[in-house]
């Protein structure tokens, strides 16, 4: 292999973008997912005898209080992330027009 | 025709504070192969603001340039063919860019390749509050209008990252 | 690595699976966008629409090479239509790209950067067949399936692509070996 392989090699290997892209891929996954409550996904599995039904309840209650706040961070995460992915379109669209126009521009002052 | 003005603007859909879509030109988006629509008020602003990292530069800058901002409102359609959109819809658009406050600092006009790009400024109190760019091809109408106190300094100063293009601010003939 | 998810499986079993498959691949899918288009908060972009694209259509691999012949593919697309969006000539073109006085060892940074332009500098098609050749270490074969290309076609755009890299650094230092 040539020395341009080699360096073509070392100039285009991989480079990991971070935790932070992961975080923001997962938000906007969760925000796109279909709705499904966290209650009915708890329950889908949970099919307790009719006995323990009071103590299954109160436990029920106390993880749905700690999901419903992991939910609403979620939530907002989600909505910020996407919120800062119309953003960057935004000024980008933005960006491309002001660009062509000062081209334009340019190119009539030759 | 005044009256018809009046029950025109009136189910005229808000595209921002002193901006409205013609409906005409909302209309399009049922044509268009691929429409852009983002509308991001102040709330939404500081909500995207809070997920700019100030420790990456590209979005440190947006964050700064978040401050003095209302809003930012792009509409574009992108067509298959020719002849979707007429010059009725883009005077709708310009016509409540006529009125005190803005002024038109470019447009330019390409026979050859059927394109028009504006861009229009709004000045109040001496200090830039509005920007409109509106950008007329053959297949593709886009509309952007950045509200509030908008650096064209700042904004320049993003081209070469997030895909946005380079913009000599000094060669540009507008004014801050 | 469980790829398929089921009906009935709780949602927080999905979102485990999904998570490691965008952590293992997601050096590779920003790598290709970010050596394509060489701005980083675009690659970052593209990269997240195609893991979002991903996550819609996750039920459909049926194994871990499927997977990854996949996002290569869609990653490679979504670069190339990127970028045609732009509707921009790369910044620098192969005659701005300032040439070193001595030819720079491999692993120097000078000598990656600009490289990297030069790549990046390339025409479209051409520009992924090398990013594939180098960064993915595909062979032509399976770059012609990535882009739907005919293995000539590629053949002919990484003999091209790689006289014209090799010219321009030749040129600067009068290296015969390169």
């Amino acid at each position: 292999m040539s020395r341009l392989d080699d360096a073509l090699k070392e100039a285009l290997r991989r480079e990991d973008p971070g935790p932070d892209f992961t975080r923001a891929v997962l938000a906007r996954a969760a925000a796109e997912r279909p709705k499904r409550s966290w209650w009915s996904a708890l329950a889908s599995g949970f099919r307790p005898p009719l006995v323990r039904w009071a103590t299954a309840g109160v436990l029920a209650c106390a993880l749905l209080a700690t999901g419903l706040e992991y939910r609403r961070e979620q939530h907002q995460r989600a909505e910020g992330e996407a919120a800062k992915h119309q953003l960057v379109l935004a000024l980008r669209i933005a960006g491309v027009k002001l660009h062509v126009a000062q081209e334009k521009v340019f190119e009539r002052n030759d | 025709m005044r009256i018809r003005a009046i029950l025109l603007m009136a189910a005229l859909p808000v595209f921002a504070q002193d901006i409205k879509m013609p409906a005409s030109v909302e209309r399009l988006s049922a044509k268009a192969v691929e429409t852009v629509d983002v509308q991001l008020d102040g709330a939404l602003l500081q909500l995207a603001g809070r997920f700019l990292s100030g420790h990456k530069p590209d979005e440190a800058k947006v964050k700064d340039m978040l401050g003095g901002l209302k809003g930012i409102y792009v509409r574009s359609f992108e067509f298959s063919q020719e002849g979707e959109y007429t010059a009725e819809d883009l005077e709708a658009i310009r016509s409540q860019l006529r009125v005190p406050g803005w002024s038109k600092i470019v447009g330019v006009v390409s026979k050859k390749d059927k394109e028009h790009t504006e861009v229009y400024l709004k000045v109040e109190g001496g200090r830039v509050g509005g920007l409109v760019v509106l950008a007329a091809e053959p297949k593709e109408l886009t509309l952007v209008h950045i509200n509030g106190s908008i650096s064209l300094e700042k904004l320049s100063e993003l081209g070469g990252h997030f895909g946005v293009p380079k913009i000599d601010i000094e060669k540009n003939p507008a004014k801050d | 690595m469980r790829l398929a998810t089921q009906m009935a499986e709780p949602a927080a079993v999905e979102v485990v699976d999904f998570a490691a498959i965008v952590r293992e691949h997601q050096a590779m899918v920003f790598s290709i966008a970010y050596h394509y288009l060489r701005d980083r908060a675009l690659a970052e972009e593209v990269a997240q629409e195609v893991f979002l694209q991903l996550h819609q259509h996750l039920a459909e691999f049926d194994s871990a090479s499927h997977l990854t012949f996949w996002l290569r593919r869609v990653t490679s697309h979504r670069s190339i239509d990127s970028s045609r969006r732009r509707k921009l000539r790369p910044q620098v073109s192969l005659d701005d790209v300032p040439e070193p006085a001595a030819m720079p060892a491999v692993g120097d940074p000078m000598l990656s950067r600009a490289l990297q332009r030069l790549v990046a500098s390339l025409p479209e098609k051409p520009r992924m067949v090398v990013l594939l050749r180098y960064q993915e270490d595909l062979d032509p074969g399976e770059i012609a399936e990535v882009l739907d290309m005919p293995v000539r076609t590629v053949k002919s755009h990484l003999q091209r692509s790689l006289a014209l890299l090799r010219e321009k650094l030749h040129r600067s230092v009068g290296e015969e070996n390169v």
